[in-house]
């Protein structure tokens, strides 16, 4: 599987790998994805591919707000905090 | 013990007792990592149902131990990742709240495949689960750490989730009774989100009657889940016995291995023998469904997760220009990397019609096979698994013979329609089970045909 870049990748998803992680990941994902080209002989272009397979639908509910009682648990669950804000680290530069 | 046992212990020697006994059983002797986390307040809350006096739950006192990808509030939901390590859901999912309001304990968080993703519970960023059978093997996995802890006699029952046989595969390694549900019969609010088309939560319990029990509890319409079905459930039926037909595919388990087939075809000659109709069947799209499952799911998790970038919750690696992509590559372990990055690049432009939308069609026409099949048959038939279970790190190096492990379970996830998985005979160690599908919101005639595989002489 020539195709697969995992430079590309790795920047569509946000993830840093080392040199050696993507040696060994590399050869397993193209593994994969020779494995799944099984499904390229399917050519029937009348199937609906959209329909549900099961009978449910879904719905679509007006966003309202609401003062949920786990508020100050969300919070505890922050990374980092400043008072009762979420601290992000300052970000400057073009990259 | 299974839930009876359980509610007869309980009235026996009181509630306390006997939860107080399981938590230091689970604290002193899991053996099997079958736990992530414990929930200290256990016995408090055991204290209160005790004082609230009637005991007329359906599920008053049983304790129960649920995957560590469903949230249960105040306790850990690590999801068996790093990058999760700290994060204390705020609330319950739908499930537990009715498992709660049945009177149920939670006793713990199980162990599990990283976001679910993996068939033997050795991709954890907390250890590998080792099987109550013969702790040197694989317990299989998602729910590995589920079924560790109901076939390692902790808890009846847990909750694990079935994506592509997250449930049914390790409840069959372990030798315990796994379910899928119905997609949309069991609301998918709090469960952490792996591949949503798929997912499914389901009991794993040492009978088919505590399966239906548990079943009858969490199912149901939830106004948190729009995909939650409002189709009314049906009544429960003690001994309503049918003589089904049932369709089994043949011709796929001439190569899998020789005890499992040889103990599947000798249950299929009983229920014949039964008055049961055993129809020969082909099965020919089944070639899809691996394949067709690994670009489905993996697209819908690199989509679920890219929500994990240490943000707002995580474990965040303080890093001032590459914050999230090394909080992700320190967070997330291989297994969960190796997906991300297939769904990612079947999703991309140039490639998307060649993957994501061609299985998308596979996923159609396997559905259709299998809903045609429905229309002349009550059961379909399979063994759970090709295989038995292997040593833990035998098979690290094949990703694909892990995969292609889940070739009977997947279809019933991209059909959306329920099976159930009951151990039929031990082979020295372990179990060989038998899987049955069944037509959409049929979940009964599952139960039905369980309950007559284990008075046949099945494993209890």
């Amino acid at each position: 599987m020539s195709d697969f870049n995992i430079s590309k990748i790795k920047k569509l998803i946000n993830i840093d790998l080392s040199e050696k992680k993507e040696e060994n990941i590399k050869k397993d994902i193209e593994d994969i994805l020779d494995y799944v080209e099984k499904i390229a002989d399917i050519e029937d272009s009348k199937i609906n591919y959209f329909e549900k397979s099961v009978d449910v639908q879904n719905i679509v509910h007006i966003d309202t707000i609401e003062k949920k009682e786990y508020e100050k648990k969300i919070k505890e669950n922050f990374p980092k905090k400043i008072k009762d804000y979420l601290a992000v680290p300052k970000y400057l530069g073009d990259d | 013990m299974n839930i009876f046992q359980y509610k007869k212990k309980i009235k026996k020697n009181g509630l306390k007792k006997v939860i107080r006994e399981i938590m230091e059983n689970i604290k002193k002797n899991d053996k099997y990592n079958a736990f992530i986390s414990v929930n200290e307040k256990v016995l408090e809350e055991a204290e209160k149902l005790e004082k609230n006096g009637k005991n007329n739950k359906p599920l008053h006192g049983v304790p129960i131990s649920i995957k560590d990808n469903i949230a249960v509030k105040n306790q850990k939901l690590t999801c068996g990742s790093n990058l999760l390590a700290n994060f204390i859901s705020p609330y319950d999912a739908t499930v537990i709240k009715r498992l709660k309001n049945a009177g149920a304990l939670i006793v713990g968080k199980t162990n599990m495949d990283e976001f679910a993703m993996g068939a033997s519970n050795e991709y954890s960023a907390y250890g590998p689960v080792k099987n109550p059978l013969n702790p040197e093997y694989v317990p299989g996995g998602s729910s590995g750490g589920s079924a560790a802890s109901v076939s390692g006699n902790f808890v009846p029952v847990s909750l694990g989730s079935d994506t592509g046989g997250s449930v049914r595969q390790p409840a069959s390694f372990t030798g315990c009774v796994g379910f899928k549900p119905t997609y949309g019969r069991v609301s998918r609010y709090g469960l952490t989100a792996f591949s949503s088309s798929l997912d499914q939560i389901g009991p794993i319990t040492k009978n088919v009657d505590d399966t239906s029990l548990i079943y009858r509890i969490i199912s149901g319409k939830d106004n948190m889940d729009s995909t939650s079905s409002d189709r009314k459930i049906e009544e429960y039926k003690e001994n309503c016995k049918k003589e089904y037909s049932i369709g089994v595919p043949f011709d796929l388990i001439e190569d899998i291995d020789e005890d499992i087939k040889k103990d599947f075809l000798e249950t299929i000659e009983q229920l014949k023998n039964n008055g049961h109709t055993i129809k020969k069947i082909s099965f020919e799209t089944i070639k899809y469904a691996v394949p067709t499952y690994q670009i489905i799911s993996t697209a819908e998790a690199s989509s679920n997760l890219a929500r994990f970038d240490g943000i707002i919750y995580g474990n965040r690696k303080q890093n001032e220009k590459n914050l999230v992509s090394v909080t992700r590559d320190r967070g997330f372990g291989i297994e969960v990397k190796r997906r991300c990055m297939v769904g990612t690049f079947v999703l991309s432009s140039g490639y998307s019609d060649k993957y994501y939308k061609n299985a998308l069609k596979a996923k159609k026409i396997i559905s259709k096979e299998l809903k045609n099949h429905f229309k002349n048959l009550d059961l379909l038939a399979l063994p759970t698994t090709p295989n038995k279970p292997f040593k833990i790190g035998e098979k690290s190096d094949d990703v694909l013979y892990l995969y292609k492990g889940d070739l009977f379970t997947i279809p019933a996830n991209l059909s959306g329609l329920p099976a159930i998985s009951i151990p039929v005979k031990k082979n020295g160690d372990f179990y060989s089970s038998i899987q049955f599908m069944s037509n959409s919101f049929q979940e009964e005639i599952l139960f039905d045909i369980g309950r007559e595989i284990e008075k046949m002489g099945g494993k209890k």
